[in-house]
């Protein structure tokens, strides 16, 4: 499987020096925290930035249209419109038409990643179907969100991104994909938070850190820290079996693309995989934040934009998600920009 | 104890426990329950392994009971060092 185009839409961010001037952001956090940024999308509903992804992705490839896709995937983390109302419909109206099937997938942080792995399926399914579409987008800030407190030393910022993914040419290809959950590590149902009614159906807010902690606490009261020990097991054994997957090893991987976190715990992953900082996305995921289930495609993007990656470089993903959900994807970049059929012939 | 005891002791004593704490840790002192080893702890002790003891644990390892204390560690590390 190959990467057609990738597409983004990341509004500019508002710096860590306005959030403290503001009162939004503790002053004491910006040097222990190192935290530079976080991308605001203000008013525009999520499936808008989804559509300039979208369009942003096609623009550049220029060889084909939204309404030639054999499957839309719309992974996203929060609220994305009206109660009774999926986002793909609003990419169906405006770029998709109504043939193509086109489904939301509420899997986390790790729905981009997971996605990769249901479109390439369905396209292998048939040999008729040539190209899928994987995007997600998420606005922040809304009330009940304080993008700026909810994960002490992370901030959430806003972004959508969007690959295509297509069979036998591309920009990148797509060696291996895996994405597995640990059901005893969900800081949900083992934090004994009511499943019903809703949160937001009660104005309930979102705090991960008020949620984690408490969940940490229970945990090391329980069973000791062992937990951590089976998160990062996990983790490891999905990089190990994607990279095995993808016939490469760790010294082949150019760069790492983590989700947008914490400082600490960029720390341990890279200690964790034996890599520098130089390889990560860290100084890029600071300036923009931890922006739902795009970070690493908007980094990716980044990448390639800058630089950072170039033909025969391999980039690795690993995310984390509620669940606790733990995936992997390995890409071997063919060039910079995509590439056409017909440039191929 | 062996040197590779009193390395793995060593290092745990002046890395894992908090400046502070009077723990004096010895290759019983429980690692799991204690909270000595969260994720990020962990992760300095396996980087210790792999670069100073030149021993890398593949995740198949990674499993509370080779980490319960230092001396399941260094029954791990004999194992991985005898393949």
């Amino acid at each position: 499987m190959f990467v057609r185009s990738l597409g983004v839409y990341v509004p500019d961010s508002v710096s860590v020096e306005q959030a403290v001037r503001e009162g939004w952001y503790p002053e004491e956090e910006v040097g222990k925290f190192r935290q530079l940024g976080a991308a605001v999308a203000g008013d525009m509903p999520a499936p808008e930035m989804a559509r300039l992804a979208v369009l942003d992705a096609y623009e550049r490839w220029d060889e084909s249209a939204p309404r030639d896709l054999d499957l839309l995937l719309y992974p996203s983390v929060w609220h994305q419109g009206p109660n009774g109302w999926q986002p793909q419909h609003y990419l169906q109206k405006h770029l998709l038409g109504g043939s193509v099937p086109a489904f939301e997938i509420r899997s986390g942080c790790v729905g981009m990643i997971s996605s990769l792995e249901l479109a390439a399926s369905y396209l292998q399914a048939d040999p008729d179907r040539d190209t899928a579409l994987v995007v997600s987008a998420d606005n922040h800030g809304t009330p009940l969100v304080d993008r700026w407190r909810m994960t002490p030393g992370a901030l959430i910022g806003d972004a959508a991104a969007a690959l295509v993914l297509g069979k036998d040419y591309g920009m990148a290809e797509l060696l291996a994909v895996n994405a597995t959950v640990i059901p005893e590590a969900d800081a949900v149902n083992d934090g004994a938070y009511p499943l019903f009614p809703p949160d937001a159906t009660v104005g309930r807010g979102l705090s991960f850190g008020d949620r984690h902690e408490e969940f940490r606490q229970k945990l090391l009261k329980a069973q000791g820290t062992g937990i951590h020990l089976t998160i990062q097991k996990t983790m490891m054994e999905q990089v190990e079996r994607t990279l095995d997957e993808a016939g490469i090893g760790l010294d082949d991987v150019t760069r790492v693309a983590f989700p947008h976190g914490r400082r600490e715990d960029l720390d341990g992953q890279m200690s964790w995989l034996g890599i520098e900082e130089e390889q990560t996305t860290w100084d890029y995921g600071r300036r923009v934040g931890h922006c739902g289930a795009a970070d690493q495609f908007i980094a990716f993007e980044h990448l390639i934009a800058t630089g950072g990656l170039v033909a025969g470089d391999h980039l690795l993903m690993v995310g984390f998600g509620s669940g606790t959900s733990v995936a992997a994807a390995a890409f071997r970049i063919l060039s910079t920009t995509p590439v056409t059929r017909g440039a191929r012939a | 104890m062996t040197d590779l005891t009193r390395r793995l002791v060593d290092f745990v004593q002046d890395n894992l426990v908090e400046d502070g704490d009077d723990l004096k840790v010895d290759e019983t002192t429980p690692l799991l329950v204690s909270g000595l080893l969260d994720s990020l702890r962990t992760a300095r002790l396996l980087n210790f392994i792999r670069r100073d003891l030149g021993v890398p644990v593949p995740a198949a390892k990674l499993d509370p009971e080779n980490f319960r204390d230092v001396a399941t560690i260094v029954a791990m590390v004999r194992e991985l060092e005898s393949v």
